[in-house]
């Protein structure tokens, strides 16, 4: 072997116990890195291409005068790629006994040979019996429906049993786990018998040469013009996000976070391993003296060390690259999971294997190499001369310490933390980041958390009841009035709302909420302007989802808003925060003098005398139990711990995420504060020696040590929490925006847990990483220490 | 006719500054050897010997007067140029030996070829070896410094410093660390060295009349206050 390269290794296996920190210190960073890229590389690309591939449609219009349209001639036109009438409603579905959820069902032309919003056979049947079903398979994961089962689902016209004769997988809807949807599909005649609903009337469209979402509302409205022509009458118009899934707003945060904490684990990892090698070359001082003076340029040494990290880095991508891709795998296949989506990609690209590669011998290169770099160009003197730690500190410095009023061994550690300013710094900003990052992960969760109870204390209603029809507030309240624990029952209005424009409504439907605006179930956090107030002009609030898809109108400004079919004028007020679909909110006396005369209504909003779980539960399933005695067409009934419950599941996936990587980095940082203690122990040793000579206990070099390490940890800690503030602060705004849009914020919250745990964790960490080199180094007799170089 | 003159030290002069002002090690001290001279520098401790072997090496660099060797001013050179003429131009014996601890005495020797890349790749070996058995520990080429006695490691070193067959060799108090029998081994080796072409400079406190050396110069804080003449 050449005997450069022996050197190389030799300088790993003369301190074993080094060498193996660095090992983990590079593997951690790594297989942060590597998962990381891995799941990402599948995410980005595979929920995409799931959603892709089912050829999703690009509009939706609905007319009750499509049996005018000649539908072959229609897909026949240029502009257009695909069409079919895809009929759908809202129905409801029984999903264990007595509880039920909205069943979103299809009227699907063709099952065998669909070319737009394909849907793929999972389990039974491709194409359902006349008089079956086929169930989304997510669905099976919030009911005990399963192929072959027989479903109750309730239509108008009462319940009806309907046999489940596949499962079938739909990657173009949101999953039914985290929006308490089940989808079903029926061909259209046993659609068309059972719910009673009209078809041919929701036509699907795929157009040809479209880039974007404003492209295909521009073709949209050409479409619509060439209808009117024909006698085809839009009722509505919706245009669904462009080439996007439904929940990729959950999945780009996720890869956000992924890409910045998996990074940051990895740089630190690096700067830990530079350190590391900085200590390596601080104990090899004098035979870097030595290799120059046989005549070695600063080149050749500079190349033995730069040998070493680049064999560090092979064995550390060797161990992690298998784990890094399988941990990837294992992560993707979680979250797509979670999203109810495939991961197609069965093999990674070579390119993912090379960044990989790459990543584990070049990165460490690179980032070690400013320290070597600098450590190799000590003169021959200096490092012929080099007795191991003789830096002092700077004469002012030492001054101020020891006007400090401490005790006169405090006052020696503090001289000692300071000898090394550099690696002072490096080790605080390490643990720093560790602390900061890790504290900011439990801050947000708190801002989450508290997020989601501002949303259960905002809606102090107990259980709600929508219905799909208008009816009269006293038909409604009727067959609930004798209930136990009823504590009142307040009536809601509203509709689709859309917001007008010269040919037809040009934004999905936003639902329209008409509620008392003195209301005392509904307590918003309005981030703009105000709340409905009395007056002669009419007033809309919307919350920053509606706001969004109206292109964020100004407060004040007069908007149009179609509701049912009837337009009305009225002026922005406010916008609210509120983690949901876009709302429009309407004072219910002004909406019932514009749209609705007949004062009907569709939402009733029940509160309990006893909000206790199970009372509620109780409540909910009596309101059940006397729904199915009336002819309601009911949308849903949900209670405000399912809607929480709900909420909640959308935004956890990202807290456990966030959790897991700030961990991670917390890990390497502690890392980095074992090594520095570690290399400050070796560099010493010397030290040790000199001290035990002059009569120092074991115990009292010990406690030198100890003391030292709990100044810098203390120091890390401060520094760690003060900038966990801004931090949180900035990244409470981010994920606010990820997750909510319209620039919104979520409040910045100080979790008192997430202190301790940190605080708990460094100490641990801090202990065990002066205990060990401490003990070790003392082990060493004073002979040793002093012939130590 | 008169011997070559190898080094030309002028009006060399080191300055240190210390926290209590500039401090200087040698004042002004100027030389000439010729090709093959084995000399001794003398004096006391902090005299400044050592100061003037790195002046030599180029391992130090002087504050005034120029180091010019085999028509080579030294100290004009940067860093990476002087390590690889050092490399080839100077062997460096030390008093401490210097070997590096992981590696065993063959590959200590095979090393400064290594970095130094004059001897052919093929004969590396064989001339490690040759030179082992010139200093006479030729059967512990396997071993690791830690197994050899204090003469057979600075043998090694000598080994080592010759590897890259430079014409001068250094030795910064080769014997002060070794029994007095030893001690004259290592003489002896130096005087054979010198007898075949060497040019040898040795700073010693030893008794140096009967072993070969050719010239003496005495330094006494940081001056050049003597020289002598061998037979």
């Amino acid at each position: 072997m050449n005997t450069r390269l022996k050197l190389s290794l030799i300088s790993l296996w003369l301190n074993p116990s080094r060498a193996v920190l660095m090992i983990i210190a590079l593997s951690i960073g790594l297989w942060g890195f590597g998962s990381n890229w891995v799941s990402y590389v599948l995410l980005s690309k595979d929920l995409n291409a799931n959603y892709t591939r089912t050829k999703p449609y690009h509009v939706v219009l609905t007319s009750n005068d499509f049996s005018r349209l000649d539908l072959s001639a229609f897909k026949s036109r240029p502009d257009i790629e695909n069409a079919e009438f895809r009929d759908s409603s809202i129905q409801r579905i029984e999903v264990l006994p007595d509880q039920w959820l909205p069943l979103w069902l299809f009227g699907v032309d063709h099952f065998d040979n669909m070319d737009i919003a394909k849907i793929y056979r999972e389990q039974g049947k491709s194409a359902p019996d006349p008089g079956t079903m086929l169930m989304e398979r997510n669905g099976r994961h919030v009911s005990n429906l399963d192929l072959n089962a027989l479903a109750q689902i309730r239509v108008k016209s009462g319940n009806k049993t309907v046999a489940i004769s596949g499962i079938t997988f739909d990657p173009a809807q949101a999953p039914a786990t985290q929006d308490a949807f089940i989808y079903g599909y029926m061909d259209k005649q046993t659609y068309r018998r059972i719910t009673g609903e009209p078809v041919n009337e929701r036509l699907i469209i795929r157009l040809k040469h479209v880039a974007s979402k404003q492209e295909v509302r521009v073709k949209a409205q050409e479409l619509i013009k060439d209808f009117r022509h024909d006698g085809i009458v839009i009722k509505s118009m919706d245009i669904p996000k462009f080439r996007e899934h439904p929940h990729q707003f959950q999945l780009n945060t996720l890869i956000a976070l992924q890409a910045i904490i998996g990074f940051l684990a990895f740089i630190m990892g690096a700067v830990l391993v530079s350190q590391l090698m900085q200590a390596m070359l601080a104990q090899q001082t004098r035979q870097l003296g030595v290799l120059k003076t046989v005549g070695a340029t600063r080149y050749q040494v500079l190349g033995i060390y730069l040998t070493t990290v680049l064999v560090l880095g092979a064995i550390a991508t060797l161990i992690v690259t298998p784990v890094a891709v399988q941990s990837g795998y294992a992560f993707a296949g979680f979250v797509s999971g979670v999203l109810n989506f495939n991961i197609l990609t069965t093999e990674l690209p070579w390119t993912s294997y090379a960044v990989l590669l790459a990543a584990g011998l070049l990165l460490p290169v690179l980032f070690t190499f400013p320290t070597l770099w600098r450590g190799t160009n000590i003169s021959v003197v200096k490092a012929l001369n080099d007795w191991g730690a003789n830096r002092q500190l700077p004469s002012s410095l030492t001054k101020i310490i020891n006007r400090l009023p401490i005790p006169g061994n405090l006052a020696l550690c503090f001289r000692n933390i300071f000898r090394n300013g550099k690696r002072l710094l490096t080790t605080v900003c390490m643990i720093t980041l560790g602390v900061a990052i890790f504290s900011t992960g439990f801050n947000v969760k708190k801002s989450l958390i508290e997020f989601l109870d501002d949303t259960k204390t905002a809606m102090k209603y107990d259980i709600q009841v929508v219905l799909k029809n208008q009816i009269s507030p006293q038909k409604a309240v009727a067959p609930f009035q004798s209930m136990q624990n009823l504590q009142r029952i307040e009536t809601w209005s509203g509709g689709q709302g859309r917001l007008q424009s010269i040919v037809v409504s040009a934004s999905n439907g936003l639902g329209v909420v008409a509620l008392p605006r003195d209301t005392d179930l509904l307590t918003w956090d309005v981030i703009e302007g105000r709340w409905l107030e009395p007056g002669k002009t009419t007033e809309l609030v919307l919350n920053q989802v509606a706001a969004d898809a109206l292109n964020s109108p100004t407060v004040g400004e007069d908007l149009i808003i179609g509701i049912d079919g009837k337009t009305i004028t009225a002026r922005l007020v406010g916008v609210v925060k509120e983690f949901g679909p876009g709302k429009i909110y309407i004072d219910k006396d002004q909406y019932d003098a514009l749209v609705n005369p007949a004062h009907q209504i569709n939402s009733l909003m029940f509160t309990t005398k006893d909000r206790s779980y199970p009372s509620v539960l109780a409540m909910k399933s009596e309101i059940e139990k006397r729904l199915k005695k009336t002819n309601f067409e009911v949308l849903f009934v949900m209670s405000q711990t399912e809607r929480a419950e709900i909420i909640f599941n959308h935004l956890n996936i990202i807290l456990v995420l966030f959790t897991l990587l700030s961990s991670l980095v917390l890990i390497v940082g502690a890392l980095g504060m074992a090594s520095a203690t570690s290399i400050n122990v070796l560099e010493r040793t010397r030290e040790i020696g000199i001290m035990r000579a002059i009569g120092a206990s074991t115990k009292s070099i010990f406690a030198i040590f100890i003391r030292e390490e709990i100044i810098i940890n203390g120091i890390g800690i401060v520094c760690g929490i003060c900038l966990s503030f801004p931090l949180s602060t900035y990244a409470a705004k981010y994920f606010g925006n990820l997750i909510l849009g319209h620039q919104i914020s979520l409040h910045f919250a100080f979790s008192a847990q997430g202190l301790i745990i940190t605080l708990l964790t460094m100490l641990v960490f801090g202990w065990m990483a002066s205990r060990f080199p401490a003990r070790k180094a003392l082990t060493v007799s004073t002979r040793e220490a002093l012939c130590y170089e | 006719m008169p011997a070559e003159i190898l080094i030309d030290i002028d009006y060399v002069s080191k300055q240190y500054a210390l926290a209590s002002g500039a401090f200087t090690v040698l004042h002004h001290i100027s030389f000439q050897i010729p090709k093959g001279q084995l000399v001794a520098i003398v004096g006391k401790s902090g005299s400044g010997k050592s100061t003037l072997l790195n002046m030599l090496s180029g391992i130090d660099h002087p504050s005034e007067g120029t180091v010019v060797i085999d028509g080579t001013n030294v100290h004009s050179l940067n860093e990476s140029r002087l390590a690889s003429w050092r490399g080839a131009m100077i062997g460096i014996v030390f008093q401490f030996f210097q070997l590096i601890p992981t590696l065993n005495i063959l590959e200590n020797v095979l090393l400064a070829m290594d970095f130094v890349n004059v001897v052919a790749k093929n004969n590396r070996h064989e001339r490690a070896h040759h030179l082992l058995e010139l200093v006479g520990i030729a059967d512990h080429a396997d071993k690791f410094p830690s197994a050899l006695s204090g003469g057979e490691q600075q043998r090694a070193a000598i080994a080592r410093a010759l590897a890259n067959d430079p014409p001068i060799l250094i030795a910064d108090e080769p014997t002060g660390n070794l029994d007095s029998q030893t001690t004259d081994d290592i003489q002896h080796v130096f005087s054979e060295l010198a007898n075949n072409g060497k040019t040898i400079i040795v700073v010693t406190h030893d008794d140096i009349t009967d072993v070969g050396y050719e010239r003496m110069l005495t330094l006494k804080d940081g001056h050049l206050v003597g020289e002598k003449l061998f037979a």
